[in-house]
Order: C-alpha cells, then sequence, then structure tokens
C-alpha cells in the first residue's frame, strides 16, 4: 500500500533495539596519507543523522569527542571504527549508548587548515513498512518495499543499493581518483531518473527526496561546469594566424622591392670579385636557402649563396648584429604566430666592396660579402622582417617588428618563477602546450623521482630523468588542445605534504607533494564549453619540490 | 675483488652496526628473521658491489668513441643517458633487495638510505664534464684538420689567381718592350729613309739646278714616325689597361689574404694550444673536484679512482688534437701563422720577376730613346744645302721647321704622356703598398 501522504511517517518506522546504534556513515580507512589517516567518509546512508549535519563525502574521520581513531588504523583493526561493518558492536561494548545518543566527529576536510567538529546523532536500527499493517518491509517509511519490481527490471531494494554504490564511488572522488567517462557515466545515470520520479509519485516521503536530490547531485557532477566563452586566440597559432602574417609578410616583400628597385640588380652571375666596386653598395635578391647554404670557416658561420659557374655572395651569420636582430625577431615569431617555420630563408642583401675567400665543400671559392637588408622564412615566405633600420649598436634592446606582428594578438612569455605555486606551474604547463612552446614545458616536469614504493615508504631517485616519456606526451598534448580540448583549467588543488623529511646521512631532502585538479573543457552540443573527463585526458596532477625549491611537475603525461 | 671497493668497507660496517641496533629492538622470534634478512641481504650488497664496478668500467667506453661528426654535446648526451639508466637501476636494485615489510624497520631505512646515497653517487658522477670534453677536443681536433686543408686549398688558389695576374704582367711588359723596340727601330728605319731620300733629293738639285726638290719621301717618313708614335701610344694604352686589371686582381688577391690571415688570428685566438690544454687541465680538476663532492667517504674514494682512470683516456685525444694543432701550425707557419716569410711574399707578389719587368722596361728607357730618334733625325736630315738655289733652300728650311717640330711634338706627346706615368706608379707604388699590406697584416699566434 502506498503512502497517501495522510499517514504520519513514524507509523512506518519501528526501532528494535534501543541500543543497537551507529552513525550510518560508510568509509574506507586511510592508512598511506602523508597529510591525515583516518577514515574516509564514503557514503552517508539517507537517513543517517549526519545528513543533516555538514558532514561530506570525502571528510576523513580522525575521532569523535575525545576519542582517537589511531588505534583502528593499524592492520587488523579497522573494522570497530565508524562506517565499518563493526561499528555497532563498538558502541555496544562502550555500554549505555543508545538511539539518538550525540556524538561529535573529528573531522579532517581537504581545503580546511582547523579540524572540524561535526556533531550528529547515532541512531539504532530503523525498520521500515509500507504500510501500517507492517506486511511488507520497504526501504522507506510508506515505501517502496524493498522486495516490489512496480513494472522495473528489478527489485527496489537490489535498484537502490546498486545505485548507491555507483553514486558513492562518483561522489567519494570518483571523477578525481577513477578512469572515469562523466558522459558515459552521465548516460547510465539518466537511466535511473525515470525510476526515482515513479518513487517520487507513488512514494513520496523523505527517502523519495533524499534520493532525488543525491540523484542531482551526481548528475551535476557528472554534468561538469559549463562556461560560454573561452579565450581561444592560442588556437589562432597556426593556420589562421599564419595566413594574416603571411599575406602581410607578401605585401612588405612587394613593398620592398618597390622602394629599393633603384638599388636593386640581378644577382647572378655575380662580377668578377675584381669588380666589386662597380656593385658596391647596390641590392640583390638572393635565391632561396636552406641549412645546407650554411657553412663554417675559421670558426665562423657564413651564408654561401650561388654556385661556381654564376659566382658566390656571402652572409657572414655568425658574430652579426644584423643576423642576430633577424634571428631574435624570428623566434618572436614562432613564440607569438607558429613554432613551425620550415628553415628556408631569403635575403635582400646589400652587396659590400668586401671580397671573400671561403671554402666550400673542401674547395677554395671567391665570392662577394654582403650584408642583409630585409629576409623571409618558411615554406611560404610566411615570415618576413625588414632590417634597414635595425639598431645594430646593441644586441638586441629594440624589436624590430615581423611583418604582421601588429596584426596579431601577443602572447605573454611563459616565465615560471622559482617560488611559483603548484597552480601556476600548472597553468604555466597548459600555456605551453597551448603555445606549442615544448622546451618551456619539459622544463616544468621534475628531474627527480620520489614515489611511494611500498604502503608510506618513499623511494627518492635523483638519477631519474624522465627524457624518454617527453615526445608522446607533447604529441599528445598538443593534439588535444588542437582539437577537441578547448581549455584546461585548474580546479582544485590538495593540501600539500612532506613526503620525506630531510637527512643528509642518506642524502635525503625535504620533499613535499602536492595533487592539482584541472578540468578539461570541450565544447557541447548547446555551443557551450563544458567539462568532460575520459581515459584521453588527465585530470590529476601532482607536483614535488625538494628542499622548498621550485614545485615541479612528477608524472610527464598528456593534459 | 671488485675495483672501486672504497664503498664496500662503509657497507659492511653500516651493514653490522644495523644489525646490531636491529638486533637490540626485537624480541627473539624477530632476531631469527634478523639472523637470516642480514645476510642474505649482504649477499645482495656483495652482488650489488659486483655489478656497481661493471657499470662503471662500462662507462669508460663513451670515452674512448672517435667520429668526426662526435660534439660535446652529443658525447655529454651519451654519458648523461647511461649515468640516469644505471642510477635509476642501482636505485631499484638496492631497493629490492629487502622484503615489503617492516620485520627490519631499521634495515628498510638503510636500504632506502643506500639506494638514494647510491642514485646520488651515479648523478654525481653523471656530471663529470670528461665525455663532454672529449667530444670537444675532437670537435677542436676535426676543426684544425678540416682548417689546415681549407688553409692549403685557399692558399693554392691565392697563388693561382695572382699567378694569373702576374703572367698576364710580365706578358704585357715582354710585349711592352718589344712594342717599344719595335717602335724605335722603325722610327730610326724611317728617319734613315728620310734622311737618304732627303740627300737624294738635294743631290739631284745641286747637280742640276731649277729641277723641283723632291721631299715627299720625307715627308712619308715623317708622317709613318707620327703614326707608329700614336701606334706606340695606343698600345701602351692598351697594356696600361691591362696593368691595371692585373694590378685589380692582385690587390684582390692581397685583401683575400689579408683576410684570411686576420681570419686565422682570430681563429687561433679563440682555440689555441693553450686554451684547450687549460680547458683539460680545468675539465680534469673540476672532474675530480665533482667526484670528491659525493655523499660518504667511500663513495669519494671510488669516484675519484674512477675519473682518475677516465682522464687518460680523454688525455689520448687531447694529444691527438696537440698532434693535429701543431701540423696545423706548422703546415701554415710564414703564410697565415706567425709573420709572413719572404718566399711566401715572393710567392705571391713574385716580387723578383715583377722588378726584373720593370727594370727591363725602365732600362729601356723609352723617353730617351724617342727623344735620340728626334734628336737624331733633327741633326741626321739637317744635310748640306749649300747650291741650292735660294727659293730651294727656304722650302728645304720650311720642311725642316715644320716636319721636324711636327714629328718632336708627336713623339715628346708618347714620352712624357700621362700613361706613362701611370704605369710606373704601378710598378712603383702601389705594388710598395701591396707589399707593405701582406707584411704588416696579423696572422695566426701573433
Amino acid at each position: 500500500m502506498s503512502n497517501n501522504g495522510n499517514s504520519s511517517l513514524a507509523e512506518f518506522t519501528k526501532i528494535l533495539d534501543e541500543t543497537d546504534v551507529k552513525t550510518w556513515i560508510k568509509t574506507d580507512a586511510v592508512t598511506d596519507s602523508f597529510v591525515q589517516n583516518g577514515f574516509r567518509v564514503t557514503w552517508i546512508d539517507w537517513d543517517s543523522d549526519f545528513r543533516n549535519s555538514d558532514l561530506q563525502i570525502e571528510d576523513v574521520i580522525i575521532g569523535y569527542d575525545d576519542v582517537s581513531f589511531e588505534q583502528f588504523l593499524e592492520p587488523g583493526k579497522h573494522g570497530s571504527a565508524i562506517g565499518q561493518h563493526g561499528e555497532t558492536t563498538y558502541w555496544q561494548k562502550l555500554g549505555g549508548i543508545k538511539h539518538s545518543h550525540t556524538i561529535t566527529l573529528k573531522v579532517f576536510r581537504e581545503g580546511k587548515k582547523e579540524i572540524l567538529e561535526i556533531p550528529g546523532k547515532l541512531l539504532a536500527q530503523r525498520f521500515y513498512t509500507d504500510s501500517t499493517e507492517d506486511t511488507k518491509r520497504a526501504l522507506g517509511p510508506g515505501g517502496p518495499p524493498s522486495m516490489a519490481r512496480d513494472d522495473f527490471s528489478g527489485s527496489w531494494s537490489g535498484w537502490y543499493e546498486n545505485l548507491v554504490k555507483k553514486m558513492s564511488s562518483i561522489l567519494d572522488g570518483g571523477l578525481d581518483h577513477k578512469s572515469i567517462n562523466n558522459k558515459k557515466e552521465l548516460q547510465e545515470h539518466k537511466e535511473h531518473k525515470k525510476r526515482i520520479d515513479f518513487l517520487q509519485e507513488k512514494y513520496p516521503g523523505p527517502f523519495a527526496d533524499v534520493i532525488l536530490s543525491d540523484w542531482k547531485k551526481v548528475y551535476d557532477n557528472l554534468f561538469g561546469k559549463e562556461i560560454d566563452k573561452i579565450d581561444l586566440e592560442y588556437r589562432e597559432i597556426g593556420a589562421k594566424r599564419i595566413e594574416t602574417v603571411k599575406q602581410e609578410a607578401q605585401t612588405a616583400w612587394d613593398n620592398i622591392h618597390a622602394e629599393l628597385k633603384d638599388e636593386m640588380i640581378t644577382a647572378f652571375p655575380t662580377v668578377n670579385i675584381d669588380d666589386r666596386d662597380s656593385v658596391a653598395g647596390k641590392i640583390v635578391e638572393l635565391p632561396w636557402i636552406t641549412t645546407r647554404n650554411i657553412i663554417n670557416d675559421l670558426g665562423k658561420t657564413f651564408a654561401a649563396i650561388g654556385n661556381r659557374t654564376k659566382g658566390f655572395y656571402f652572409i657572414q651569420l655568425s658574430d652579426s648584429a644584423y643576423v642576430r636582430k633577424f634571428y631574435d625577431t624570428m623566434y618572436r615569431y614562432q613564440a607569438q604566430v607558429s613554432p613551425k617555420l620550415t628553415e628556408r630563408y631569403q635575403y635582400l642583401a646589400k652587396i659590400t666592396d668586401e671580397p671573400a675567400l671561403i671554402t666550400k665543400d673542401r674547395k677554395a671559392i671567391t665570392g662577394l660579402m654582403a650584408k642583409i637588408v630585409a629576409a623571409r622564412a618558411g615554406s611560404d615566405g610566411e615570415f618576413f622582417v625588414d632590417l634597414r633600420n635595425a639598431d645594430t649598436t646593441n644586441d638586441g634592446d629594440d624589436e624590430i617588428q615581423f611583418a604582421g606582428q601588429e596584426k596579431v594578438n601577443q602572447f605573454a612569455p611563459i616565465k615560471v618563477k622559482d617560488d611559483a605555486s603548484p597552480q601556476e606551474v600548472i597553468e604555466a604547463m597548459i600555456e605551453a602546450v597551448k603555445l606549442g612552446h615544448e622546451e618551456a614545458w619539459k622544463n616544468l616536469f621534475a628531474t627527480w623521482r620520489a614515489h611511494l614504493y611500498w604502503e608510506n615508504h618513499v623511494a627518492f631517485d635523483p638519477s631519474y630523468v624522465p627524457r624518454g616519456s617527453f615526445p608522446g606526451a607533447w604529441e599528445q598534448s598538443r593534439r588535444l588542445i588542437s582539437d577537441r580540448v578547448y581549455d584546461v583549467r585548474v580546479d582544485k588543488i590538495n593540501t600539500a605534504r612532506r613526503i620525506l623529511q630531510k637527512d643528509d646521512e642518506f642524502g635525503f631532502p625535504d620533499i613535499d607533494e602536492v595533487d592539482v585538479f584541472v578540468d578539461h573543457y570541450e565544447l557541447s552540443e548547446n555551443g557551450k564549453y563544458r567539462t568532460f573527463l575520459d581515459v584521453n585526458v588527465r585530470r590529476k596532477w601532482t607536483l614535488q619540490r625538494l628542499d622548498e625549491g621550485p614545485w615541479r611537475i612528477t608524472t610527464v603525461q598528456r593534459i | 675483488m671488485v675495483e672501486y671497493n672504497a664503498r664496500w668497507d662503509e657497507f659492511e660496517d653500516k651493514i653490522k652496526a644495523t644489525e646490531e641496533m636491529e638486533r637490540n629492538t626485537k624480541d627473539e622470534v624477530e632476531t631469527l628473521i634478523i639472523l637470516t634478512r642480514y645476510p642474505m641481504f649482504t649477499d645482495s650488497m656483495k652482488k650489488y658491489m659486483d655489478w656497481r664496478d661493471k657499470a662503471l668500467n662500462n662507462a669508460l667506453p663513451i670515452l674512448k668513441i672517435e667520429s668526426t661528426s662526435i660534439t660535446g654535446s652529443a658525447q655529454k648526451d651519451k654519458w648523461d643517458d647511461y649515468f640516469e639508466k644505471i642510477g635509476q637501476e642501482a636505485h631499484q636494485m638496492i631497493l629490492g633487495f629487502v622484503p615489503d615489510d617492516d620485520k627490519t624497520p631499521l634495515l628498510r631505512l638503510f636500504v632506502e638510505g643506500t639506494a638514494t646515497l647510491e642514485s646520488i653517487f651515479f648523478a654525481k658522477l653523471k656530471s663529470v664534464p670528461l665525455a663532454w670534453f672529449q667530444g670537444q677536443v675532437q670537435v677542436y681536433t676535426y676543426e684544425f684538420y678540416t682548417e689546415m686543408n681549407s688553409l692549403e686549398e685557399k692558399w693554392k688558389k691565392l697563388l693561382s689567381a695572382d699567378q694569373l695576374g702576374d703572367s698576364k704582367v710580365k706578358d704585357t711588359s715582354a710585349k711592352v718592350l718589344q712594342i717599344f723596340k719595335d717602335t724605335v727601330n722603325e722610327l730610326v728605319t724611317q728617319e734613315r729613309a728620310g734622311e737618304t731620300a732627303l740627300l737624294k733629293s738635294i743631290s739631284a738639285a745641286k747637280r742640276t739646278p731649277g729641277i723641283p726638290l723632291e721631299v715627299n719621301a720625307a715627308l712619308t717618313a715623317v708622317q709613318v714616325m707620327l703614326m707608329k708614335a700614336q701606334q706606340l701610344q695606343k698600345s701602351i694604352d692598351d697594356l696600361v689597361r691591362i696593368y691595371m686589371d692585373a694590378y685589380k686582381s692582385e690587390e684582390t688577391v692581397v685583401i683575400l689574404f689579408d683576410q684570411t690571415r686576420s681570419g686565422v688570428h682570430e681563429f687561433l685566438n679563440k682555440t689555441n694550444f693553450d686554451t684547450a690544454s687549460d680547458e683539460f687541465e680545468e675539465t680534469c680538476k673540476n672532474s675530480i673536484d665533482i667526484a670528491k663532492q659525493c655523499k660518504t667517504k667511500g663513495q669519494t674514494e671510488d669516484a675519484v679512482k674512477f675519473v682518475e682512470k677516465a682522464i687518460p683516456l680523454v688525455k689520448n685525444l687531447f694529444d691527438e688534437f696537440k698532434t693535429q694543432y701543431e701540423e696545423f701550425v706548422n703546415d701554415n707557419r710564414g703564410i697565415f701563422v706567425g709573420p709572413i716569410g719572404d718566399k711566401e711574399i715572393e710567392d705571391l707578389l713574385e716580387r723578383r720577376d715583377m722588378d726584373y719587368a720593370w727594370r727591363d722596361i725602365s732600362a729601356f728607357n723609352i723617353q730617351q730613346k724617342l727623344k735620340d730618334v728626334h734628336n737624331d733625325t733633327v741633326r741626321a736630315w739637317h744635310v748640306d744645302i749649300n747650291g741650292l738655289i735660294d727659293e730651294q733652300k727656304k722650302e728645304i728650311e720650311d720642311f725642316w721647321r715644320v716636319e721636324l717640330e711636327r714629328l718632336g711634338r708627336g713623339l715628346r706627346l708618347v714620352a712624357e704622356g700621362s700613361t706613362w706615368n701611370r704605369t710606373k706608379q704601378i710598378f712603383t707604388t702601389n705594388r710598395k703598398q701591396l707589399e707593405s699590406r701582406i707584411s704588416s697584416s696579423k696572422g695566426g699566434l701573433q
């Protein structure tokens, strides 16, 4: 018989033994934490009095009143602690404790500096029926009957047990610690809604209300966060920014030709070097060159452009202020527009009155020295810089702009201070991935390894360098950020813990560790950006520092 | 018996001390565990020491790698990779020597500490810069080898370019001299032809008074002489142009030579035996210093022993560099290294040939010859005109005045023209300047 709403709920509730009490909380023992051991709350039963308190899933209970749970943390002694299978026996052994006895839990909560004190009542086991005739055992006062199905595929008790198990696993750090596909989980979770709606309709009451509330909480958790806008300028690195800059580069290239047309001569064949005076000061457009044109001669680097038949021009690349400016500007282009720039170069160069003798392919060749006036680079000449106004008296204080620089928004350089927080380090890592700065990204990883190898024993290996893992993680990260992942943001940071104490005799430094959790955003069907989680992305990032030095990421992994 | 055994003594002492402490904290049953576990651990550590010996010695072949494409950084990477790998292996190996339990906590702590200390030991050796220098010194050796060949090529190129110019100058000088001689001969022939024609015409007029004087042949001689003078002028102009071109070419050679010497000067300033030697000494010193920074005395002794064994391997390559360096310096001494030698200046400028060429030209003294031709013509053509009628006397005197004057002007123009001065300047002042530039140029090690 369903509760029609007129009967008192107490009519459907019976207590058989007033001393058969417990908290109606479920916990897992935590014995290997460097922050706080205790009993982590994994679930609070719907009819636990602690539902009315501030107690939360994932809180770590370290004791109650004046009692510490340290004794229960020893191996084989967990069973009598709060939330464990033998909890009732514990309270009974104490004697004199009855239904509604109030205790105050001592609770450690991530992110709180102080230990929380949370009062609540121990309650005896309650038996619910779906009718006053006490005919059928129910999950809550007034129903649903435990063994009934109401046209659903399984009994209410079986369904509820599975639902609680699932909800507990999600709310108990499921997203942080387990390999979860939130979309798949959400889909499965939604399938319960029909039964929950039925429950609301047919068996209204506190049980149905709590289930709905729990269901919503899990739903929100799995649904994720939504935001309307993300700064996607970084995505412009690559095709779009290159296209913008390339057009500007072509225009600038054409313009400089027009401006210099009176000074320009055909580059090849070159005049005999004895007649260099006749061409000194003239400008030539040299053909495209690659790194194969670059040669070393007596410790200096030159670009040798031309051939034995038509003659050579030489451009000194080392110890040249012009060339330094050129490369400075090119590196800026790679940081702001695209890290990929094919090593192809073309110069407009001014012929000097200086002949040169250089050895190329083991043969001494002569040619005319020239100085770069302007240059372009890349597979399509997408980078162009005019060096005519470059101040070559200093080593780079002035900033020469590449063509189109003013048309693209500037990214701030990635700089991580030694005292950067874990959040700042992770944000720099994300930024490096977005901007394609592999070296900056690499530098954020630890060059040591300190890990729990057995229980709470930490092994510190200062020889460890994660070199081999870098290429794959970098490629995958870049692929993700250019495709499905629109943004990665720090969600939360756990309390830092000291996992190893300094010991000079054994060479141990102080090692601190912290976990940072990030959210990955993808574009959802409604045009908004929503967090998601699956095996392709990494939510948890562990960082360590040695002797309070810079925080570094311990595991090389994709974003 | 292991080679790097200082650390073993420490291990033995520490293991014994730890066992003693552990025993004092345990009851009888637990003591049994200690009695079995410590000897097992000691055996494992002995095996570790054997492994460690091999691991250290297996690093040494890295210091024997020889290649022309080697670099300091590539060698350093190899060295780093190797020591990272064995450091991690050592760490894991030692950690695995006791079971994961808390039955012997002091041994557990000792194992964890030892694993870390051994990892630090290998990390320290990783930072020893011997491999980097081993690669770098080969870069230097190869650089000196290639630059030696390259400079040889450059020297050949300079000589051949210069010889091309020099032979042009020599050919030109020979041609100039020949033209001088031919022209002077021709002028003398014409002078004589004119004299003969005048004598013949005047004696006929004397024999048969009243017949007209025949001066056309003398006139023709003047014409021919003037034409020859003009041709001489043109030839000299053409030849001076060749001199100028040859000079420009020689000047280029001198500039290139000077540049190359200056390049070698800078090159040897940056890398030379002294700097490389200092670098080697610094590397050895730093390597020993790093080895001495190991955490324990035993590690330090082993590390120093290892570094001392490694240094001679690098020294072999440093000695090869020394040989190559000396070969480079010796091969180029007098050319690109040190003050330039007289022979090299001679090879490059061919002063003797040039001096001879100029001496022949100046000894021929074309100006004087032309003046002589004019004077001879004036003297020879002033034949005796007594016996001629007054009218004919006047006619012949007018002829002398006009034609000899014209001839004189024409020859003087050639003898004292600006082209001659230019030739003289090329052979004297300009060439001196080139010589001076070469002599004062700064070569390697100067």
